[in-house]
């Protein structure tokens, strides 16, 4: 019983919704470790990701939660370029140092090493018999960005707590501070040693998300969930690693001359707009058969940037005994792309003779761009004693990116295979 | 806007012909089992995200707040 109570706490507006209204006073921990082995194709990235969890039941349906991430990452990962039939030549984002990338190979910043340290504290404190606030703050660091989040989540029981409504917001406040310092958007990258051009040494993000959630319990099998989140988020959202390569149409490879500088490269680095607008609707059903359970769930995400996109996600835990389970997934995901996203910029068409840019915005990196999504996999669950649990689950996820707009044959965007391994132990004392 | 109000109007339909759905406390059993709680295990659903927030545009959708990230 607690260790449902407890992990009805875990998490935000989604969670703590199917309370069966009995209040204990037990001081109970629960604590929960896991970790994540992400690993991707074509020595790309790899995140090796551990992390804890406690929770503290102060009874009468209070708890206090606490968590640690340490996520490392190594790898290479796209720079945005072209591919080309020459040898190209990028600098290092710090603006030291050059890195070459060999004709027909698809271009990767080598450099990309990272660790992030993440701290999350919760209170889920109940206000009556029938209502309680969940307030969180967050922590993140790494070598060139931190972030920092205050949340408040509010829910309230009606219809004999058949029906929860949920409301909630997040502040989060980002300082981004590359290394190398921030490069003006659509400016060219400059050769290693030379002025780099960068316009300050870190900016900002403030984001705002809202939103408002609706659970009802259908029958003594079966509750859906139907949430709406609205999301706002000014300053600064360039992905300061990425350019895009400056195209000469007579010779489709990299701008050789015309407009640049000697100390110019034929690559710009990538600009976003500076603000955005996110509504997302979720709607989960979860049904119990005989003996197992069934979880699935639909989003329709859209933006202002014109991302529009749709996640379908299903989840099927087959009870083998009272011990074990087995749970496939299956994840479907497809996007759009946004409306500045462009697979290169073409001299004469996107920037006149004299270097003007005549694009407000522009970036090729392929997370903003059209593809497809599957992941699958097979999760294990043990139940070694009444109050413990381990599990095992590894999943494959395939992106599948939508080439129709490449101008040549033979440049197209490599799809990515990433294997995602998870172990975790979870247990109350 | 528009979303918000388009979800807001079968929200308030829903709440009404929701009075005649759910159970009554005793039949709660099944619905109290971990398995069926919305997230039934924490880390698996928080590695998810994290890594679809990292890799995708969207995100979002289950709950709000745990901050922000440089890898988007």
């Amino acid at each position: 019983m607690q260790l449902k109570k407890i992990s009805n706490s875990l998490g935000v507006a989604s969670c703590a919704l199917l309370q069966t209204g009995n209040a204990a006073a037990s001081n109970d921990w629960r604590g929960d470790s896991s970790f994540l082995l992400y690993s991707e194709s074509d020595n790309r990235v790899t995140a090796f990701e551990p992390a804890v969890r406690g929770a503290i039941d102060l009874g009468d349906e209070e708890f206090v939660n606490f968590q640690v991430v340490v996520d490392a990452l190594t790898g290479a990962t796209p720079n945005g370029a072209h591919k080309s039939t020459a040898v190209q030549t990028f600098t290092n984002p710090s603006g030291n140092g050059e890195y070459t990338v060999q004709p027909g190979e698809f271009p990767l910043s080598k450099t990309f090493r990272d660790t992030r340290v993440a701290i999350t504290g919760e209170w889920d404190k109940p206000l009556d018999r029938l209502s309680s606030v969940l307030m969180g703050a967050a922590v993140s660091s790494e070598v060139d960005y931190t972030s920092t989040s205050l949340s408040g989540t509010y829910k309230r029981d009606f219809n004999n707590r058949n029906t929860t409504l949920a409301t909630g917001l997040a502040l989060t406040y980002d300082l981004i501070f590359p290394i190398g310092e921030v490069p003006r958007g659509l400016n060219p990258m400059r050769v290693g040693g030379a002025d780099q051009q960068r316009v300050s040494s870190d900016d900002t993000r403030t984001t705002l998300d809202f939103i408002i959630g609706f659970t009802q319990i259908v029958s003594r099998t079966t509750y859906f969930q139907l949430n709406y989140t609205f999301g706002t988020s000014s300053g600064y959202h360039n992905d300061y690693n990425n350019v895009l390569t400056v195209l000469d149409p007579a010779t489709n490879e990299p701008l050789v001359g015309g407009w640049l500088d000697p100390q110019d490269r034929p690559y710009l680095f990538e600009k976003r707009p500076d603000r955005r607008t996110r509504n997302t609707l979720f709607l989960r059903g979860v049904h119990h058969f005989t003996e197992d359970v069934m979880h699935l769930s639909y989003r329709y995400f859209a933006d202002d940037w014109g991302i529009r996109s749709h996640t379908l996600d299903m989840k099927y835990r087959y009870i083998m005994t009272e011990k074990h389970y087995l749970q496939p997934h299956l994840r479907f995901y497809t996007q759009s792309k946004a409306d500045f996203y462009r697979h290169d910029l073409v001299q004469g068409t996107d920037i006149d003779a004299s270097g003007n840019v005549l694009v407000d915005y522009a970036s090729s990196d392929y997370r903003v761009g059209a593809f497809d999504s599957l992941t699958y996999g097979l999760s294990y669950g043990y139940r070694v004693t009444p109050t413990s649990e381990f599990t095992v689950r590894g999943e494959l996820m395939n992106q599948m990116i939508d080439n129709s707009e490449v101008p040549r044959p033979g440049e197209d965007t490599p799809d990515l295979t990433a294997l995602i391994f998870q172990m975790g132990y979870s247990f109350i004392w | 806007m528009k979303v918000f109000i388009c979800l807001l109007v079968p929200l308030m339909l829903a709440l009404g012909g929701c009075s005649s759905m759910g159970v009554k406390p005793w039949e709660r059993d099944l619905l109290a089992k971990p398995e069926m709680q919305p997230v039934p295990n924490y880390f698996e659903n928080f590695y998810d995200e994290h890594i679809y927030f990292s890799k995708e545009a969207s995100r979002g959708g289950q709950g709000v707040g745990g901050g922000g990230c440089g890898c988007n």
